[in-house]
Formats: structure tokens, sequence, C-alpha cells
């Protein structure tokens, strides 16, 4: 009974509205003041008025008023029903007024009503308009009793000091209780301000502890490949070292067969000690402990070094391997020596795991007076346009049955764009499938003197 | 007799590949495995060479490299720095004759070490050329 006597008189709901429900709200919360208070006034109507009718006939209205809104509140249109109650209470007042003697009347003060129930429901505009209404009513009856056209004696004669008293008292009720709701209202919108702040900012530690795990996760991640790599580098130097020193014949004279394989157990020791100082780079990149080491040096000497380090892969695939260095490039540059010949015999290596036949060629020149530049040239199985960008990436390898032949973990050339990138450098590639590809790198020209 | 050479490294087989190329290139050769232990022994002893790791336990290279440099005695000594540090031999390579990056090759070793031999020979010169006779 109880619950049911609830929902005949709780507000309605507006589902993910708030701002509507709390329009919805307050709309509910001022009809059932006014049939409360319209049903008193029809009660005691016939003891205080001359003409009981007129409150009985308010709240019939107000009571018709107040389940049309729920009516409509409940498909949605809170706007439209708080517009209707408003023009209602309006024409209300101005009929009243017009009926009960004109500006001398005691309903006079019904128009603050009025305008506080528009404003509080329809927003400031709703106020304005409302207010525009009420001035236009009281200049109307003014007009109409100006010029006689309303009646000396009001058809209603409600004029009494009791029954002023009466309006008076419940006009400032309605005001009353119309700025309580207002200060409740505003209040409650603070307190889920507050408490939307609060959960923001609750979301926000959140957000950073996450970011704070996934750095720590990530420096852990890199951390781990630096020990590890750095772990393996030493072994990895004993048996370059070792193997070196058996193939050299300085622990004994080896036969033909023994020369080969201790060939082949070097070859696969470099390869891994490549490997290793690949991942050992790419994690100092992600940690960003990768720093260069300015210093001047000669890039003819740098082409040469290079020239001599792949010399037996060169004769190996039986390529033809050559050198162009322009007659204006400066004797010495700045910049970092091992970085600069990392980036050359990254690109020089793939060049040559590249091509099958043909040659490989490596340019070093200046395009232009700011700038010098190494260009290394195959001939090899090239790729597509549009695997340009993905080259780039690291653990990228294109063609993975091919790739798988040729080995590597598909670090060098991500290695050598971020170490460009470093260098204020740029670097662009252009290739054709089946007919080479051009690697250019260009990077500032800074003199040694 | 041939000049000395102080290997300090804590990586035996690394020790081993570098004790032979000196041995080979013409080196007397000594091999500490600490840190610790090769301060005390720079103090007994007039190196011709140094062979160098900084990274080593019980005290570092670097501080080693200082104290070497500090000696009045040593001042004509050469020390060859070996890491696999990229940054730090560039930070130290002012202070060192050569800074090498592991990995080091034999015959890299052997090829600058021999380079390194004193000119001039205050004990029979002839005795070098006959040990780099051997290893060929």
């Amino acid at each position: 009974m109880l619950k049911r006597i609830h929902y005949f008189f709780a507000a309605q709901v507006i589902e993910g509205d708030e701002e509507q429900t709390r329009v919805a709200r307050l709309l509910n919360i001022i009809l059932v003041a006014f049939v409360f208070i319209t049903f008193v006034f029809a009660v005691i109507g016939p003891f205080i008025y001359p003409e009981p009718y007129p409150a009985t006939i308010i709240f019939i209205v107000q009571l018709l008023l107040w389940r049309g809104a729920r009516i409509l509140v409940s498909r949605g249109y809170v706007r439209l029903a708080s517009t209707i109650l408003a023009t209602v209470l309006w024409l209300m007042a101005t009929t009243i007024l017009i009926l009960s003697g004109g500006m001398s009347s005691p309903y006079v003060l019904t128009f603050v009503t009025v305008v506080l129930i528009a404003g509080l429901l329809l927003g400031a505009q709703g106020g304005i308009l409302f207010t525009g209404l009420s001035v236009f009513s009281g200049v109307v009856i003014v007009f109409l009793e100006v010029n006689g056209i309303l009646p000396t004696t009001p058809w209603l004669a409600m004029d009494t000091t009791f029954i002023r008293l009466v309006v008076l008292a419940a006009n400032m009720a309605i005001v009353a209780i119309f700025q309580y709701l207002t200060w409740n209202s505003l209040n409650q919108a603070l307190d889920s301000l507050r408490h939307s702040q609060a959960a923001l900012a609750a979301k926000v530690e959140e957000t950073q502890k996450w970011a704070e795990t996934a750095t720590a996760a990530n420096n852990y991640k890199s951390e781990l490949i630096a020990r590890v790599s750095h772990e393996l580098r030493t072994p990895l130097g004993s048996i370059l070292g070792l193997s070196e020193m058996i193939g050299l014949g300085v622990v004994g004279t080896l036969s033909d067969e023994q020369q080969e394989v201790m060939e082949k157990i070097v070859k696969n020791a470099n390869y891994l000690q490549e490997l290793v100082s690949d991942l050992l780079d790419q994690s100092r990149i992600a940690s960003g402990q990768l720093v260069l080491n300015l210093a001047p040096f000669s890039p003819i000497e740098l082409v040469q070094h290079i020239s001599a380090a792949v010399s037996a892969l060169v004769r190996e695939k039986n390529l033809d391997y050559k050198t162009e260095v322009a007659p204006d490039l400066p004797a010495s540059v700045v910049g970092d020596p091992d970085r600069t010949r990392q980036i050359l015999i990254n690109l020089v290596r793939n060049a040559i795991k590249f091509t099958e036949k043909g040659s490989v060629t490596v340019r070093v020149y200046c395009p232009d007076r700011e700038h010098w530049a190494m260009q290394v040239q195959d001939t090899g199985i090239g790729f597509p346009k549009d695997a340009q960008e993905a080259i780039f990436e690291p653990f990228r390898q294109l063609r993975s049955e091919l790739t798988q032949k040729k080995g590597g973990v598909g670090l060098g050339l991500s290695i050598v764009k971020y170490l460009t990138n470093q260098m204020d450098g740029q670097i662009s590639v252009e290739s054709e499938v089946g007919h080479g590809s051009t690697f250019t790198i260009i990077l500032p020209l800074v003199t040694g003197e | 007799m041939n000049p000395l050479a102080l290997i300090v490294e804590d990586s035996a087989d690394q020790a081993y590949i570098f004790r032979k190329a000196l041995f080979m290139s013409g080196y007397q050769v000594e091999v500490v495995a600490n840190g610790l232990a090769a301060s005390a022994r720079l103090k007994e002893i007039v190196p011709w060479l140094v062979i160098l790791d900084l990274h080593l336990p019980g005290m570092s290279g670097e501080k080693l490299l200082r104290q070497i440099r500090s000696d009045e005695r040593l001042k004509d000594t050469k020390v060859f720095l070996t890491t696999a540090d990229a940054g730090l031999a560039e930070k130290l390579r002012s202070e060192a004759t050569i800074t090498l990056l592991k990995p080091i090759g034999f015959a890299q070793l052997s090829m600058l070490a021999t380079k390194f031999l004193p000119q001039t020979r205050p004990f029979g010169s002839s005795q070098a050329p006959a040990s780099s006779e051997e290893n060929k």
C-alpha cells in the first residue's frame, strides 16, 4: 500500500539524463505542492470565499495538470510538460486577476510564483519569457482598467483583509519552498560535481599507477635484454678469440678440412656476436640509453675499414664490390665514428645478404655544402614500394621464407634509422623488386676545424 | 729479456687469449685476475705494457688506470684498455694508449702489441725477430 502511494507520488527518472531527471523531480514537487495547496483552498474555500467554485476548479485543473505532466514525463517530454505548466499557471494568474478586480487584487502576487516556477523549470530563458508575459498581462489589465472595460466591481468579490493575508501567506510559502528547492538542487549539483571530481582524481591516480607499472615492466625488459646480451658477449668473445687462434694455427697446424670447419665456427660465432650486439643496441634504444659520442673522423678511412670488414663476405658470394669517394669530401668530419660505422656496415651487410649476383656499391659524397652522404646500392632482390616503411620497424623482415634462409632478427635497419635520426640525418630508400635497392643516408656536415 | 706485459683480466679464457697473443708477439707475460691484486703488483713491477679490463672485481679498471697515470715510475707504460662498453671506452680514450672494444681478436691484439714493442731493446735486440720468426 505504502509502496503504491509512493509510486503514485514519486518523481520519474529519465534514464541516462541527470539534468532531465532533476527537472522532472522539480516538476513533480511543484505539482504535488500545488495539488495539496489548491486542495486545502478547495476544502476551506466555502468558509472563506463568498464564491467557493473557483478554488475547486483550480484544484481540479492542478490535479489534471499533475497527472498529465506525469504522462508527458514518462514519455520523455519533460520540457514540454514544464512549458505547459508554466503557461497554464500564467493564464490562470491572468484570469484570476481579471476576475478579482485587476491590479488592486491580492492575486497580483501570483505572477511572482509564475516567474519563479518558469525560471526553475525552464532555466533563465524561461524565467525571462514568463517575466515578459506577466508584464504583458499587467499592461493589458491596466489598459482595460483605464479604458473602463474592466468592471469597477469585480465579478469575484474577494478583496477582504483576510483573503489578502491568505494569498500573501500562500505566495510567500511558495517562494520559500522554491528557494529551498533551488538551494537544495544547487547543493546536489555541487555534491555531484565533488563526487565526479573525486572519481576523476581516483581515475587519474589509477592511470598513473598503470603507466608506472608499464614503464617499470618496460625498463625491466630492457634491463634484462641488456644484461643477458652482456653476459652472452663475454663467452662469445672467448669463443671468437679461441677459434681465431686455432684458425691461425697458433695452437697447432690444422688439416684443410679442420680449417674449413673452423671457418664455419668463426662465421657462426661472428653472426651470433652481431645479433647480440643488435639486441643490446635495441634495448638501449628502447630505454633511451643509447647516446652519441662525438669525435672527428675520416669518412674515407671509414669506407676503407668497411671494405676490409666485408671482403670475405663479398668473396664468398662472388659479388662485385665497388667504392666511390667524391673528391670534394672533407678529410675529416665530426660525428660518432663508431655509430656511423655501424650504420654503414649494417647497410653494406644487408646489401650483400640480399644480393645473389651483380654488385654492391658504396658511395660517399657531399650532396650540398651542409651535408655529406653515404649511399649503398645493390643489384639484389629489392622490395615493393608498400614495404618501404615497414622495413625500418624493429623485428620486421619481409618475405619470411626468404629471410629464414638469410637469417637475422630484423633489427639492423631499425637501428640504422634510429641512429640516423639521432644524428639529425635523413634516410631514404629506392627499391625495385628484382632489380635492387639503394639506401641513402644524408648527415649534417660538421668539419673538424 | 723480453719486455714485460701485465694482463689484468678476470675472465680466464680472455686472459689466455691475450697471454698467448702477447707471448707470441715477444713479451713476457704476467696475468692478474682482480683489481686489488693488480694494484699491489703495479707497485712492485714496471711493465712495458698493461692490458687492462675495465670491469674487474676488487677495484675498477678506471681506478687502476688513474693509479698508473699518477705513478711516476710507470710514466712510459703503455696501457691498452679493453671493454665492451663503448661509452666508457670513449670517456677514457685520452688517458689510455689504445682503447679496444670487446670482442678483441687474437690477430688484432698481436698486431697492436707488436707495433708497441720497444724500438731499441736494452737486452739483446736479436731476441725479438727470433721469436717472431717462430710464429710463422
